[in-house]
């Protein structure tokens, strides 16, 4: 049997950037006319059904 | 009535509100927006800067009272292209996941660094409880704060 | 982002540079003005979904509101000077230990660093404040000052006082007597560190060479909605050899007095159910067994 091993050390090749601050994530972009909506996601109800309007 | 800013060795000027948190200044209008509003409240640490040296929750700072300030984000630790000792022992200790906390260990780590050079795991850690990492589970952080040390 | 682009009027922020200048201000701003000084409470009016004063005055650049007095009867402490300033200040000052646990544990070393003593004991909605119990159990009394004036009052008057204060009086000065007591301040985070606690408690004994109770302040944070001294358990210890069982187990029959406040973090319930642990914790780091 050979030593391969089924796993490679691959270094993250986003760290630098991420260590220096310069990776932009989605709260990171400001585009012009950008809206800002906070959306209320609970309905309330338990296991409930929508029907609709 | 504009407020003026030094960030990065860099006068700058802001027509914003002086209430204003100076992380939204930052990522807003200087466009440096490695300092993360995460929880607005100054316990997770991801928009830590330093102020004078000293690492300081931007959501809770107003510009306004940064005025006079030395006002240093994580884009002007480095020089240039190169990374400090932290962010290198970071790189070289394979720590970062998705990078969300890692501004704020940076600033923080980097000031550590400066005052406390005989620190063990425990005083890191200490040190760290104001930044709060969801992926690593610290290990590598403090690994790397260790070994930065060691090169001090 | 900032209130002018909402179509309000612009705020202002004036950094008082003397005391005086702090006080006229707030007077002339009257209600639509506050003092700020480390503003770790007011900068998070927004996620309480509180607005904010039009008006702030900035009070942490005034020389004497930063100062430490260490003097024989008394320690005298700026109502800006800032938890970690305290807790620097009280290294070496055993009898203090219930106030250099207070400043030094509570948030993160960055908050330690920017949040004021004033701060801590003037944000009346703060009820997970480390430093009121603290002070309520070392007998402090406090300085107000306005323009006309100031007034000493004791710490228990100013907690009652202190949302109705009129826009120009200012917490200045918290004197705390030096009483060589032993103290302890316990708290129980949900974490390791750096979260709000469930319960604190403060305690500062004075007792004998056996142990014996001569006098005992026991004062609880974080369980109700602002903090108090525990005056049964106080009274239930004078007399008795103080030992950390015996504390705890008197503290288990006198915690229904404490009616836990509901937060997000723990249900009322579990903040009073760890009282007795905490008082077992605190005496013995009280008596250092």
């Amino acid at each position: 049997m050979s030593d391969v091993s089924a796993t490679m050390d691959f270094r993250r090749r986003d760290a630098r950037d991420k260590l220096r601050g310069r990776t932009r994530y989605t709260m990171d972009r400001f585009l012009p006319g950008m809206l800002h909506a906070a959306v209320q996601l609970v309905a309330g109800i338990a296991a409930a059904e929508i029907h609709g309007g | 009535m504009s407020l003026s800013l030094t960030v990065n060795g860099k006068r700058r000027t802001s027509a914003a509100d002086p209430v204003t948190p100076l992380v939204d200044v930052l990522r807003e209008e200087f466009h440096l927006t490695g300092a993360k509003p995460v929880c607005r409240e100054g316990f997770c640490g991801a928009c830590m800067v330093l102020l004078d040296d000293k690492p300081t929750p931007s959501c809770l700072m107003p510009a306004s009272l940064a005025q006079g300030c030395e006002i240093r984000t994580v884009e002007g630790l480095g020089a240039g292209d190169t990374l400090n000792t932290i962010q290198q022992a970071l790189e070289a200790c394979d720590a970062v996941q998705c990078g969300m906390c890692f501004p704020g260990m940076v600033v923080t780590l980097t000031h550590f660094l400066t005052t406390s050079p005989r620190a063990t795991r425990d005083d890191i850690r200490a040190a760290l409880t104001g930044n709060i990492c969801r992926c690593t589970g610290y290990e590598r952080i403090v690994d790397a704060a260790l070994t930065a040390l060691a090169k001090e | 982002m900032t209130a002018s682009s909402q179509g309000e009027a612009t705020g202002t922020f004036y950094v008082a540079p003397s005391l005086a200048a702090a006080l006229d201000t707030l007077n002339d701003y009257g209600p639509d003005g506050a003092a700020f000084a480390g503003g770790t409470w007011i900068m998070r009016a927004p996620i309480r979904h509180q607005p904010l004063k039009t008006h702030y005055v900035a009070i942490g650049k005034i020389p004497e509101l930063t100062v430490i007095r260490i003097g024989t009867d008394a320690i005298e402490i700026g109502a800006a000077v800032t938890h970690a300033a305290l807790t620097a200040a009280l290294t070496d000052l055993p009898e203090f230990a219930v106030l250099a646990a207070a400043a030094g544990r509570s948030a993160n070393p960055a908050i330690r660093a920017m949040a004021t003593i004033g701060g801590n004991l003037s944000a009346s909605d703060f009820s997970a404040a480390d430093c009121v119990p603290a002070l309520l159990c070392l007998d402090t009394q406090v300085e107000v000052s306005s323009r006309d004036g100031h007034e000493r009052i004791s710490i228990d008057a100013f907690l009652k006082r202190r949302s109705t204060f009129v826009p120009g009086q200012l917490l200045t000065k918290i004197v705390v007597p030096r009483s060589g007591h032993k103290t302890a301040h316990s708290r129980l985070p949900l974490r390791k560190a750096g979260d709000y606690p469930v319960a604190i408690v403060s305690l500062s004994v004075d007792v004998d060479p056996t142990n014996q109770v001569r006098k005992a302040r026991i004062a609880i944070g974080s369980v109700e909605m602002a903090a108090r001294r525990w005056e049964r358990l106080e009274t239930a210890l004078v007399g008795r050899v103080l030992d950390p069982a015996l504390a705890a187990d008197i503290a288990a029959d006198l915690a229904d007095e404490f009616t836990g406040r509901e937060s997000v973090e723990v249900p009322a319930w579990y903040r009073v159910r760890v009282l007795p642990g905490l008082v077992r914790r605190a005496t013995a780091a009280a008596l250092g067994v």
